[in-house]
C-alpha cells in the first residue's frame, strides 16, 4: 500500500474507533465530491460512515466552520479531520467562546509546511484522537512560517503600487462582487447569526451589490477579521468571482503582527488584538 | 411621527451677529419632522425657557433641538425645561452654533449655512431619540474598607464618625500596617506607635466599625450602592470572643525561634503569637506552618483535631472552655455594602531583587524597614542600633538611596517619594543615638518636597553632620567583619571606598503582591507597575473608574503618612456623600444587548473598561441551557460605548448614542447634490441647494425611513 | 479647483476634543467652516462604519479625535480605539484611500489652539487633494457599470 493509502486507513480507523467507543458522536471529514477534484464535507455519525472518508490536497474547506452550526452544537463531543488551518480556526472559536474545547477532538493531519495541502504534498495522520491542548504543541513550530515574506508577496505587490493604482485595483476587484456571501459562509470565524451586512436598522452596508455596497462590504469583512483570520484561504477559494480576498486578509495579518505582535490561531488563552491594548501601543499616525 | 420643536438662540449678539438666526429657524421649518421653529434673543433666560415649555404643550412636541451654545454649557438647563413641560428630558438635544460656529467664523453666509447643517444633524438625531429613564439604584448604607493600615484606619474612622456602618477587612492578624513598624516619623520625629495606637484602639471600640482581621476579599459582585462582597475569614485557631489576650499560651509555646514578620526577621516569636504588643485585636493566632500540632497532623495526614502532639497552649489557656480552638476553619461570609475603599498599601522591593548590594546575603545590609525596627524603642534591640550579625554597636553607617526606584530594569520606573525623607531620618536617628558615630548617605538627588521637609534634610546635614555623597554605590563586599562599599562621588568626580559596620538600603516601594487580582475583582485598573489607577489623575484622585470604589493610601502609588491620611479623608468624604443618600440616579446613557443577535463572542465583555458586561444564560421552560448572551449591568455601565464599536454584528447599542442616531447624524451631513447617480432613498434631504428628492417638505411631518420598516435577515435562517 | 470647499465630517469625544473645540470658540479663534462635529461619549464608541458612511454621504475627509492616552474619561476607551484605528487606517490606505482623507488626533479640552490649527491644516490639505470623487462616483445603484476613474 502506498504511504498515502496507509495514512487514509489510519484516518478511517481513528474515526471509526472514535464513534464506536462513544468518544464522540460526530466526526466531520471529507468524502469524494460529485465534481471530481472537489471534496465534500462528510458528517459521520455511524462507525460505518468512516469508510467513506477520504483525504487529499483538495480537502481545503475549513471544517471548523461547521462547529458553530446548531445541528453540530447539538452533539456532545465532535471530532474534526483537522489540517492545521482547521485547528487554528478552532483556537479562534475557543477564544471567542463559540466552542468548548473539552467538546472537540482532532484527527490531526500534518504536512511539512503551512499551506501544504494546496500543493500536492504528503500528509500524515497523528496517532490517536487529540484534544486541542494535545495538538497545539505539535504545530507550534509552524508559527515561524506564518510571517515569511513569501506569504506576503501579493500584499507587497499591491503595496508597491501608488495609492491611485491601489484604488483602481480594488475598485475593479470589488466591482466584481455579487454579494453572494460565499466568503462569509465558508469562513469559520464569520459565525455571526445576524451579520452586520444583513442589518437593517440602520443599514450600514448597502445590501444590493452596488459599487458602494460592495466596497463597504469588502472593507468591513476584512476589518472584522483583522487579528482573527487564521489565513486558511477558504473565503478566496469559495469566491465565485475570484476576488483577491487574501490580499486584504493578509494585509490585516501583517499589520496586526507588526503592530501588536500577534498571529492568530496558536494560543486559545490569548486576548484577541482588537479587544485588548497596551498603554504604549504605537500611535505615530495620530496627530 | 416626530413633531420636533427647534429653538434658535441669538445669544444676544454672540450668535446673532454672525449667524442669521431667523434664516436658520426658517430653514428648520422646512426640515422633515420639524413641527415648530422659532428664534429668540436668549433661549436660556426665563422667558426663553417659558417659550419652550409653552411650545411643547401647544404644538404637542415629541422632541426638541435648541440651537445655541455648547451642550456642555446648557444641556442640563434645557433638559430640565423639557422635563418641566412633561417631555422626557432625553428627547432634547442641542446644536452648538456658538462655540462651534458663530465664534469661530466671520463670514455671515458661511456661518449661517454651517449653523443650518449643524441643526439638521441634531434634528435627525432627535428623530431617533427615545425617552430614557434615569437609572435609580438604592444604596446600602454600609462601607467596606479593604486594608487596615493608616489609610484604611483613617477612612474607616471618618466614615463611621459620620454615622455610617463600616466593615474593615484586614489580611494580617492585626491592623496597623507599615506605620506600626516605624520608629519615629519624619519630619517631626514623633513616635509612630504613640500617634497610631490610639487610632487603632478607636477602630476596635467604634460601635459602627466591624473589624475582620485574618480576612480577605474573595469575590465581589454588584455595583455602586449595591455591592455583594464575599469575605474569607481565615482560621485563627483562637476564639476572639473568649480570649482575653493574657499571654499564657505564647509563654508556654515551645516553638520560640520563628523570625518575627513584624520585626522584619530581626526578632523572634512563638507559633501562637500576637504580632506586636500593641496589636489590635490584642489576641493571638496560631501560625499553622510552625505549630507542632499542625505539623504533626500534616505529616500524618489527619485532621489537626485528632493530633495529640504538644497542645501546650490549649493546656495553658486559663479561660473556662478554652479560647484555643483547634477545630477552627476558614469561613466565607457575604456582606452587602454600598461603597468600597481600597487601602491595601505597599511592600518594599524584596531583597532577592537587589543582589548587587548583598541584601539577604550579608546580615548587616538591612532594609529601611529593618532599620526602623532597630531604631524602635519596642524593637528587637530596644532601640539601640546594633549589627544583626554579631550584635555589636554600629560606629559607621551607610545609607543608599534609590535602591530599585527610578530604575526601569527593576520594574520601578517611578520615584518612591518617601525614601529621601526616611534616609535623612535614619541617618539622623543614628546620630542621635550614637554621637560619635558617622553616617554617610549615597544619593542621586534629594527630593524633599513637603512642609518642613527640606528643612528636615538640611538639619540632618547641618546639625547632625550627616555626610551626603552624591553618587551610586556599585558594589558591596565583606572584609574583616566590615562591609566595604565601592562607589563614586559624582560631585567631586572621585571613586569612593568606604568601610562601614552596617548598610541601610532605601529599597523601592512596590505594590502589594496580588493586589492586581483584587483589582480585577473590583473592576479597578492598575498601571504597568501595578499601582491602582484613579479615575482622573488630577480631578478625581480618590475615585476609580468603577463607580462606588475609592482608593486610599499607598495602594495607588508611593506616598508618606500625611498624604495617605489626607487621601483617606478624601475617599471617606466621597463615601459619606454617597451613603448619605437613599438612592442614586445614574445617567441612562448605558449599553444594552439585543439577545436575538448576540453571538456571545465576548468582544464587548473583554473591552468594557469597567467590566460591566457579564453573561446571561438563556434557558427554555425546562431549564435547559439554550445559549449564552452578553448582559450589561446597568449599575456598572458608565456609558462609554467602547463595547458597541467592538461588537461586529451590532448586537449591543448605547442608549443616547445609538447606531440609529449616529447613522442619522452622518446621513444628515450628506450633500446629495454632489452625488451622481444616487437614487432617492426616501429620506428627504437638504443640501445647501435643497432636497434633490423633491419630496413634499412643507408638511414638515415626513417621516418615512425605508430603514424603519423591513425585518432583519439572519444568516443561518 | 480654486473654489472647492471640502466637506469634512469629524467624530469626536465629548470630554476632550469636543471641549477643545468649545475652548477654541470661547477664545474666538478662527478656522475654516468646513468641519462638522459629531459628538460621541468616547472615542471607544467610534465605529469604522461611521467613517465609511461619512464617505458614502459625500465627505471629502474624516477626522477622528479624542482624549490623549491617559486622559480618557472612561480610562481606556481611547486605547481600544487606537488599536482599531491602527488597523482600519492601514486598511483604508491599502485600498487606495489617501491617508490625507482620514486624520486621527488627540486633542484635549485645553487644546483649543491645537483644534483650530488642526482644522485649518486638514482643510488646506483636503482642498489640495480635491473632492473625493473616486468615492462619490462609485455608483449607489445596482447593476451600474463601473465608473471608478
Ligand atoms: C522604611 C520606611 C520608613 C517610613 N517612614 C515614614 C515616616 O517617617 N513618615 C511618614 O510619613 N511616612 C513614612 N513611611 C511611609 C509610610 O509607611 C506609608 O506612607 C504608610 O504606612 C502607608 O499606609 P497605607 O495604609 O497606605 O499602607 P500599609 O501600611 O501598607 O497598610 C496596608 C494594610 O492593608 C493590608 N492589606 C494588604 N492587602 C490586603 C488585602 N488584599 N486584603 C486585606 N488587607 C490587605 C495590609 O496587611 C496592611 O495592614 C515610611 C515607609 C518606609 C518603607
Ligand atoms: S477570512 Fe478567509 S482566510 Fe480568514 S479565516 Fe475566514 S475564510 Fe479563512
Ligand atoms: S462579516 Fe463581520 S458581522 Fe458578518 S459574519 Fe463576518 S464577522 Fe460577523
Ligand atoms: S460583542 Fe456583540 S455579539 Fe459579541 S458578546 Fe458582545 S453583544 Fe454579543
Ligand atoms: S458602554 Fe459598554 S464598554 Fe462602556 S461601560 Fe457600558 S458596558 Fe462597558
Amino acid at each position: 500500500m502506498p504511504a498515502e493509502g496507509r495514512q487514509l486507513e489510519k484516518l478511517r480507523h481513528l474515526a471509526r474507533h472514535a464513534l464506536e467507543s462513544g468518544a464522540v458522536s460526530l466526526v466531520i471529514g471529507f468524502a469524494e465530491g460529485t465534481v471530481p477534484g472537489r471534496a465534500a464535507p462528510l458528517f459521520c455519525t455511524a462507525p460505518a460512515d468512516a469508510d467513506r472518508l477520504i483525504f487529499d490536497g483538495y480537502c481545503t474547506l475549513n471544517l471548523a466552520n461547521y462547529l458553530t452550526r446548531p445541528e453540530v452544537r447539538a452533539h456532545q463531543t465532535v471530532a474534526l479531520v483537522a489540517r492545521h488551518a482547521v485547528a487554528k480556526a478552532v483556537v479562534g472559536l475557543v477564544q471567542e467562546s463559540q466552542v468548548d474545547p473539552t467538546r472537540v477532538r482532532l484527527i490531526a493531519i500534518h504536512c511539512p509546511d503551512l499551506d501544504g495541502l494546496q500543493q500536492d504534498v504528503a500528509w500524515t495522520v497523528a496517532d490517536g484522537l487529540q484534544t486541542l491542548d494535545e495538538f497545539l504543541p505539535t504545530a507550534a513550530h509552524l508559527h515561524d512560517q506564518e510571517l515569511t515574506p513569501e506569504r506576503f508577496a501579493a500584499v507587497a505587490q499591491v503595496e508597491s503600487k501608488s495609492s491611485h493604482d491601489r484604488w483602481d485595483h480594488f475598485a475593479r476587484e470589488f466591482d466584481k462582487c455579487i454579494k453572494c456571501y460565499a466568503c462569509r459562509n465558508v469562513c469559520p470565524l464569520c459565525y455571526c447569526e445576524r451579520c452586520i451586512a444583513d442589518k437593517n436598522q440602520p443599514q450600514w452596508i448597502d445590501t444590493s451589490s452596488t459599487q458602494r455596497g460592495n466596497f463597504a462590504w469588502n472593507i468591513v469583512r476584512a476589518f472584522h477579521l483583522a487579528g482573527r483570520c487564521i489565513d486558511c484561504g477558504a473565503c478566496e477559494r469559495a469566491c465565485p468571482m475570484d476576488l483577491p480576498l487574501m490580499e486584504l486578509n493578509r494585509k490585516m495579518k501583517k499589520v496586526v503582527a507588526e503592530r501588536f505582535g500577534y498571529v492568530a490561531g496558536y494560543d486559545p488563552k490569548a486576548d484577541l488584538p482588537l479587544v485588548t491594548f497596551k498603554k504604549d501601543d504605537p500611535e505615530e499616525f495620530i496627530k | 411621527m416626530s413633531r420636533i420643536g427647534v429653538f434658535v438662540c441669538w445669544c444676544g449678539e454672540n450668535i446673532g451677529r454672525t449667524v442669521d438666526c431667523p434664516a436658520v429657524a426658517e430653514a428648520a421649518r422646512r426640515m422633515p419632522g420639524v413641527a415648530h421653529a422659532v428664534d429668540y434673543k436668549y433661549m436660556c433666560s426665563d422667558p426663553g425657557q417659558q417659550m419652550i415649555i409653552q411650545a411643547i404643550a401647544e404644538h404637542r412636541l415629541t422632541g426638541l433641538v435648541v440651537a445655541s451654545c455648547s451642550p456642555r454649557m446648557h444641556e442640563p438647563t434645557f433638559r430640565k425645561a423639557a422635563a418641566r413641560a412633561g417631555l422626557n428630558p432625553y428627547l432634547c438635544e442641542m446644536a452648538n452654533i456658538r462655540e462651534h460656529c458663530s465664534w469661530v467664523h466671520e463670514d455671515r453666509a458661511v456661518a449661517t449655512a454651517k449653523a443650518i447643517e449643524l441643526l439638521r444633524v441634531m434634528v435627525e438625531k432627535v428623530r431617533h431619540n427615545e425617552a430614557l429613564k434615569a437609572v435609580s439604584v438604592p444604596i446600602t448604607d454600609r462601607a467596606l474598607v479593604i486594608g487596615g493600615g493608616i489609610a484604611g484606619i483613617q477612612a474607616a474612622l471618618d466614615i463611621a464618625d459620620a454615622g455610617h456602618d463600616v466593615i474593615l477587612v484586614e489580611r494580617a492578624p492585626s491592623i496597623g500596617g507599615h506605620m506600626s513598624q516605624l520608629s519615629e516619623t519624619f519630619p517631626t520625629l514623633d513616635c509612630s506607635q504613640c500617634i497610631l495606637t490610639p487610632k487603632m484602639v478607636e477602630v476596635a471600640q467604634h460601635p459602627r466599625i466591624r473589624l475582620l482581621t485574618c480576612a480577605e476579599v474573595e469575590a465581589v459582585s454588584g455595583y455602586v450602592g449595591n455591592f455583594e462582597v464575599t469575605v474569607r475569614r481565615k482560621a485563627r485557631y483562637v476564639r476572639l470572643d473568649r480570649c482575653t489576650g493574657c499571654g499564657a499560651c505564647w509563654n508556654e509555646c515551645p516553638v520560640k525561634k520563628i523570625p518575627s514578620e513584624f520585626d522584619e526577621g530581626l526578632g523572634l516569636r512563638t507559633a501562637v503569637y500576637v504580632p506586636f504588643p500593641q496589636a489590635v485585636p490584642n489576641k493571638p493566632m496560631i501560625d499553622t506552618e510552625n505549630c507542632l500540632r499542625h505539623k504533626d497532623a500534616r505529616r500524618k495526614g489527619i485532621p489537626v483535631t485528632e493530633s495529640k502532639v504538644c497542645g501546650k497552649c490549649e493546656a495553658a489557656c486559663p479561660i473556662p472552655g478554652k479560647a484555643i480552638n483547634f477545630a477552627d476553619a476558614d469561613e466565607l461570609e457575604t456582606v452587602q455594602v454600598g461603597a468600597i475603599v481600597v487601602a491595601t498599601g505597599f511592600q518594599t522591593l524584596p531583597a532577592a531583587a537587589i543582589p548587587e548590594y548583598g541584601a539577604g546575603r550579608f546580615k548587616d545590609v538591612v532594609t529601611g524597614l529593618q532599620f526602623e525596627r532597630l531604631a524602635s524603642a519596642s524593637g528587637p534591640t530596644s532601640g539601640e542600633i546594633r549589627r544583626p550579625s554579631d550584635g555589636r554597636p554600629v560606629e559607621r553607617l551607610a545609607v543608599i538611596a534609590c535602591v530599585g526606584s527610578r530604575d526601569p530594569a527593576k520594574g520601578c520606573a517611578y520615584c518612591s517619594k518617601i525614601c529621601c525623607m526616611y534616609i535623612a531620618k535614619h541617618a539622623m536617628l543614628f546620630r542621635h543615638k550614637n554621637h560619635h558615630g558617622a553616617a554617610h548617605v549615597f544619593y542621586m538627588d534629594i527630593r524633599a518636597g513637603g512642609k518642613d521637609y527640606d528643612e528636615f534634610v538640611r538639619r540632618a546635614i547641618e546639625e547632625d553632620g550627616v555626610d551626603y555623597l552624591r553618587g551610586r554605590v556599585s558594589r558591596i563586599f565583606e572584609r574583616g567583619g566590615k562591609l566595604v562599599l565601592f562607589g563614586s562621588d559624582t560631585l567631586v568626580g572621585e571613586k569612593v571606598e568606604l568601610e562601614v559596620d552596617m548598610v541601610v538600603l532605601a529599597s523601592a516601594m512596590v505594590p502589594q503582591p496580588g493586589v492586581q487580582a483584587l483589582a480585577q475583582k473590583l473592576g479597578v485598573a492598575y498601571d504597568q507597575s501595578g499601582w491602582l489607577t484613579e479615575a482622573h489623575p488630577k480631578l478625581r484622585p480618590v475615585e476609580t473608574a468603577a463607580a462606588g470604589v475609592f482608593l486610599a493610601g499607598t495602594c495607588q502609588g508611593p506616598r508618606d503618612i500625611p498624604e495617605t491620611v489626607a487621601q483617606a479623608g478624601g475617599a471617606a468624604s466621597k463615601v459619606i456623600g454617597l451613603l448619605s443618600r437613599d438612592t442614586l440616579d445614574r445617567e441612562p446613557i448605558i449599553a444594552r444587548v439585543d439577545e436575538r443577535v448576540c453571538d456571545y463572542c465576548t468582544a464587548c465583555i473583554k473591552t468594557c473598561p469597567v467590566k460591566a458586561i457579564g453573561t446571561k444564560e438563556l434557558k427554555n421552560r425546562q431549564g435547559v441551557l439554550l445559549r449564552r448572551v452578553a448582559e450589561v449591568n446597568a449599575g456598572l455601565c458608565i456609558g462609554c460605548g467602547t463595547c458597541v464599536a467592538a461588537c461586529r454584528p451590532k448586537a449591543i447599542d448605547l442608549a443616547g448614542f445609538t447606531d440609529a442616531q449616529l447613522f442619522a447624524e452622518v446621513r444628515a451631513l450628506g450633500d446629495f447634490n454632489d452625488i451622481e447617480g444616487r437614487e432617492c432613498d426616501g429620506v428627504p434631504h437638504f443640501g445647501p441647494a435643497g432636497c434633490i428628492a423633491g419630496q413634499s417638505v412643507k408638511s414638515g411631518g415626513l417621516d418615512s425611513h425605508p430603514t424603519d420598516a423591513g425585518m432583519e435577515r439572519e444568516k443561518h435562517g | 479647483m480654486a473654489d472647492f470647499e471640502p466637506n469634512i465630517t469629524a467624530f469626536v469625544c465629548t470630554w476632550c476634543t469636543y471641549a477643545g473645540a468649545d475652548l477654541a470658540g470661547t477664545s474666538r479663534m478662527k478656522y475654516p467652516a468646513n468641519v462638522r462635529l459629531i459628538r460621541v461619549p468616547c472615542t471607544g464608541r467610534i465605529d469604522a462604519l461611521f467613517i465609511l458612511k461619512a464617505f458614502e454621504n459625500g465627505a471629502d475627509a474624516v477626522l477622528v479625535s479624542g482624549c490623549h492616552p491617559g486622559d480618557c474619561h472612561y480610562t481606556s476607551g481611547n486605547l481600544h480605539a487606537r488599536r482599531r484605528w491602527t488597523v482600519f487606517s492601514e486598511l483604508l490606505d491599502f485600498v487606495g484611500i489617501d491617508s490625507g482623507r482620514v486624520t486621527f488626533s488627540w486633542i484635549s479640552a485645553a487644546e483649543g489652539r491645537k483644534f483650530a490649527d488642526l482644522i485649518t491644516e486638514v482643510t488646506a490639505k483636503v482642498r489640495a487633494l480635491g473632492p473625493f470623487d473616486s468615492y462619490r462616483k462609485m455608483s449607489a445603484a445596482a447593476g451600474e457599470q463601473s465608473n471608478a476613474r
